[in-house]
């Protein structure tokens, strides 16, 4: 459905689903997924490194493929899942790649981990059992300037182990 | 040797479930009603004088709430930790002097509004002639940035020790060699972001990811002219500093719109933007000569370092120092001449990055040491420990307290232990070479004056239930300090982790930990935080004692509960103790305030490193295959997290030796997105990272702990580079390496 707004640019009703729950929002055209989540729906949990799709901090699942949500304008995203780090734990039980995170020491600053998390999650449910290089190649979008990786591939294979 | 229950163990951070739950506020995600979203008119030119700044067409915009330029900054309408010489804004008459200088600030109803808006600021630049190298700034006749600063020189400063004149003549070898570091860019994945706000009570509230609160409350207050008791700074969460966080970059625009419009405003950078304002690492060229006998004993050492400080005085007298100090290192030179200058461009300010002028100067140490060593022919790894300071040497650094045994041997064997063996070239297109660098990195301790570093306080209390606050303006960045805090604090008070509670960052909550930089947090605020607990531990045992009727000195705290040492009684649960403190009026609210007290400024400690890389003769372009990095630590409160440093910092130091510089153009960021200004990826990490401690106890850190965050930033690189000049056979001499200059140096060598 189409609005139009004082301004030039359209306005849509958005539909979709974010960490199971429907929400319904009314966006201008050029509105970014990663806007309407953080600023329309404060899932704050998905962060603002770059805007152009370099940096990888707004990683979300689309109906489990991981994206650069300010990549994906809100439009496009109407009529689908959205899985953000807030959606991530079942009932207060952390997913397993949150867990071996915060065991494995994969977190510094934090501001990277929940691109990163959604990334290894999005990977692990295509893959189970990931060699080392399938991780750093499924994290290569996410860049992290505090940890130097390691610890990150190794809390991501070890969900992986976890997993079995 | 005493046993620990907490301190040195691997505990996972404590604010790890909230990061990885995203629940974690960094400033950016902060929001308030009725706030309003604000943008700044940043400068197009790097060097003009402004003509005009015309806002007429903007102020009208419908949502535009305020549109300020210069003549609405109160106070002083300057900043800078050293000398206040940075404008808030710039205004009509004035002159702008990098692409970060701002003209304007508007607050709107959004942040659509707000970006649209200041492109309907029109501003009228004269070009004014533009200093963009250091050539360009002392050439005869350059105009002056500064009108007080003549020459365009920001700094001049020498040390001198000895006479190294005279022992360069009369040294048996000589190395010469000039080194250009690049300017290197912090590119922490968060950018700046701060909500303003006035309270109801009049204060000026800033929240904001910074590295020193009181510094940016004293910078503030200063700027605007209030005082600094009405100006609250606190920052939550920070996404990375590196140092790029510990000077104003916004913080100031945001305070002066919110006491100008009365409502919560917020900003958040775009990368570009980002990249243009805060400072970067010093770009330096460093001319070294280094002089030895046959036999392999330095003697002399001698020094011109110039760098670029970019627009404005910011870090550049400190950051010098530091470098200058820093350029002898772990070895017994008698003769040392030092002459150290930063100068004024109009490039990006230069300021604090992990190391603070230390690493340009172990690069061009630890590079021309090698030529040195070859030169002699001896072994590098035992050149370099036959040259190095023994227990009850003094070193060139005379700021150095030297109170911990010279550990360099122990690390060394630790870095050889685990180095295994030199790597063989996969074929004929492929060049193999290893590297080593060792440095003697050093550390604040709390008595650095002048720039805030002097002293450190901390606040512990005890609630009534038994739970546990720290309040600490100690900033967690990601190097965890909050963690270390938290185990120092169990280990004194005998509790869980879980029963501490700490609360960081907030001027009106804690006292003055000054900057979170320099590889003090652990060390200073380590101290503060066990003396505070200390004293409040004394005061519960000797309730405990009135109550159990024992001498409290016979009473020890565990697991929450305190019980006499022989176990003769069953003791009384903690919490008991604190309720009875609480009924009786007995404070559990204790502030340390740690300062060193001996007459040395850094408390220092040892590294090496080891690179090796694989050169591809075709292309020209370095893989590292292996770094090994080995550290003495001193007592490692938490081995997890001091790993992480080493491992984190190797990474970054890799992008400084192999693909990071922040490239500017007549002034203008050439290299503002993380596309074009290269950090490491996950693909980019060398096959085989290694980090290795050593824990030669600090007689006065914490415990025995050390500073850490910033060492490994030294001797990396130049491990690095100097495997790459083992590779291809000839000398490389610049950050980062380019594959061209590789293939050119192959070429020579041919």
């Amino acid at each position: 459905m189409v609005t139009e707004a004082k301004t030039s640019v359209k306005r849509h009703i958005v539909t979709l689903t974010v960490n199971g729950d429907e929400h319904v929002a009314l966006v201008k055209a050029n509105t970014t997924l990663l806007d309407l989540l953080r600023e329309e729906f404060d899932y704050t949990g998905t962060k603002k490194g770059c805007e152009l799709g370099d940096c990888g901090a707004c990683t979300v699942m689309l109906d489990g493929e991981p994206v650069n949500s300010c990549l994906i304008l809100a439009v496009e995203a109407d009529g689908h899942s959205v899985t953000t780090i807030e959606g991530l734990d079942q009932n207060g039980k952390l997913d397993p790649v949150q867990e071996a995170f915060v065991n494995h020491g994969a977190i510094q600053c934090g501001y990277c981990s929940p691109g990163m998390i959604l990334s290894g999650r999005a990977l692990l449910n295509r893959n189970p059992h990931p060699t080392e290089r399938e991780v750093r190649e499924a994290i290569a979008g996410n860049l992290c300037r505090c940890t130097g990786y390691v610890r990150i591939v190794e809390a991501i294979l070890a969900a992986a182990d976890a997993n079995s | 040797m005493t046993q620990h229950s907490v301190v040195g163990k691997s505990i996972p951070r404590v604010d790890g479930l909230d990061k990885v739950l995203g629940r974690t506020k960094y400033a950016g995600d902060l929001s308030m009603p009725g706030m309003l979203y604000a943008k700044a008119l940043l400068s197009e030119r790097a060097s003009a004088r402004i003509d005009r700044v015309d806002v007429s067409r903007t102020t009208s915009m419908e949502g535009v709430v305020a549109v300020l330029t210069a003549k609405d900054v109160p106070g002083l309408g300057r900043f800078g930790v050293i000398a206040q010489d940075q404008p808030v804004l710039v205004g009509e008459g004035e002159e702008v002097r990098f692409t970060g200088d701002a003209l304007a600030l508007v607050a709107a109803e959004s942040q659509q509004v707000a970006e649209r808006a200041v492109r309907f600021i029109e501003v009228e630049y004269e070009e004014l002639p533009g200093l963009y190298t250091i050539d360009d700034a002392l050439r005869d006749g350059a105009r002056f940035l500064h009108s007080d600063k003549p020459g365009n020189v920001c700094l001049a400063a020498e040390m001198r020790i000895g006479e190294p004149e005279l022992a360069l003549r009369e040294a048996d070898v000589v190395v010469e060699e000039t080194y250009n570091t690049s300017r290197q860019e912090h590119a922490s994945i968060e950018t700046e972001a701060a909500l303003a706000f006035v309270d109801g009570q009049g204060l000026l509230n800033v929240h904001s990811c910074v590295q020193d609160p009181y510094h940016f409350a004293r910078d503030i207050s200063r700027a605007l002219g209030i005082s600094m008791n009405r100006v609250r700074v606190a920052s939550p969460a920070v996404g990375g500093g590196f140092g790029a966080k510990l000077d104003i970059t916004i913080q100031h625009w945001l305070a002066l719109l919110a006491m100008k419009t009365r409502r919560p405003v917020k900003m958040m950078l775009t990368r570009e933007e980002s990249f243009r304002l805060h400072p970067k690492r010093h770009p330096m060229r460093i001319s070294i000569k280094l002089g030895a006998s046959r036999d392999g004993k330095m003697v002399a050492l001698q020094a011109k370092v110039i760098s670029d400080g970019g627009a404005y005085t910011g870090r550049s007298p400190t950051v010098l120092r530091v470098n200058q100090m820093a350029l002898p290192g772990p070895y017994d030179i008698p003769n040392i001449h030092v002459d150290s200058r930063a100068v004024f461009t109009n490039n990006p300010v230069s300021g604090a990055f992990r190391g603070y002028g230390a690493p340009q100067a172990v690069l061009a140490r630890e590079a021309a040491i090698d030529l040195l060593a070859r030169e002699i022919g001896m072994d590098p790894v035992q050149f370099r420990l036959s040259n190095c300071v023994r227990d009850g040497q003094k070193v060139a650094n005379k700021f150095v307290m030297l109170d911990s045994p010279i550990s360099l041997p122990q690390v060394a064997n630790k870095l050889t232990e685990a180095a295994g063996l030199k790597p063989v070239a996969a074929g004929p297109r492929e060049l193999v070479g290893r590297g080593v660098a060792f440095d003697m990195p050093t550390f604040d301790i709390g008595v650095f004056p002048g720039i805030g570093l002097s002293g450190a306080g901390a606040t512990v209390e005890m609630l009534q239930d038994g739970s546990v606050t720290v309040y600490s303006t100690a900033i967690e960045m990601g190097q965890g300090v909050a963690t270390v805090l938290t185990q120092v604090v169990a280990e004194v008070l005998g509790v869980d982790v879980r029963d501490v509670e700490v609360v960081l960052g907030d001027t009106n909550a804690a006292p003055k930990a000054g900057p979170t930089s320099a590889s003090r947090q652990t060390y200073v605020s380590g101290n503060a935080v066990r003396m505070a607990a200390g004293n409040l531990r004394e005061r519960i045992l000797e309730r405990a004692g009135k109550e159990l009727e024992i001498d409290a000195r016979d009473l020890v705290i565990e697991g929450g509960r305190i019980f006499p040492v022989d176990g003769s009684k069953p003791g009384v649960e903690l919490a008991q103790v604190a309720a009875l403190c609480f009924q009786d009026g007995i404070s559990l609210r204790e502030e340390g305030w740690f300062k060193a007290s001996h007459g040395a400024l850094q408390g220092h400690t040892f590294m090496a490193s080891l690179a090796d890389v694989a050169v591809d003769v075709l292309t020209g372009t370095v893989t590292v295959k292996k770094l090994v990095c080995s550290h003495d630590t001193g007592k490692a409160i938490n081995p997890l997290g001091v790993i992480g440093q080493l491992y984190g910092g190797a990474v970054q130091s890799q992008g400084y030796a192999l693909t990071e510089n922040l490239l500017c153009e007549d002034g203008e960021v050439r290299t503002a997105s993380l596309t074009e200004y290269l950090v490491p990826t996950s693909l980019d990490i060398p096959p085989e990272l290694t980090a290795v401690i050593v824990e030669e106890a600090s007689p006065t850190g914490p415990f025995g702990a050390k500073g850490l965050g910033e060492h490994v930033m030294g001797s990396v690189p130049p491990a690095i580079l100097n495997a790459v000049c083992d590779a291809v056979g000839a000398r490389l001499t610049r950050l980062p390496i380019h594959p061209q200059e590789v293939l050119d140096a192959i070429q020579r060598n041919a």
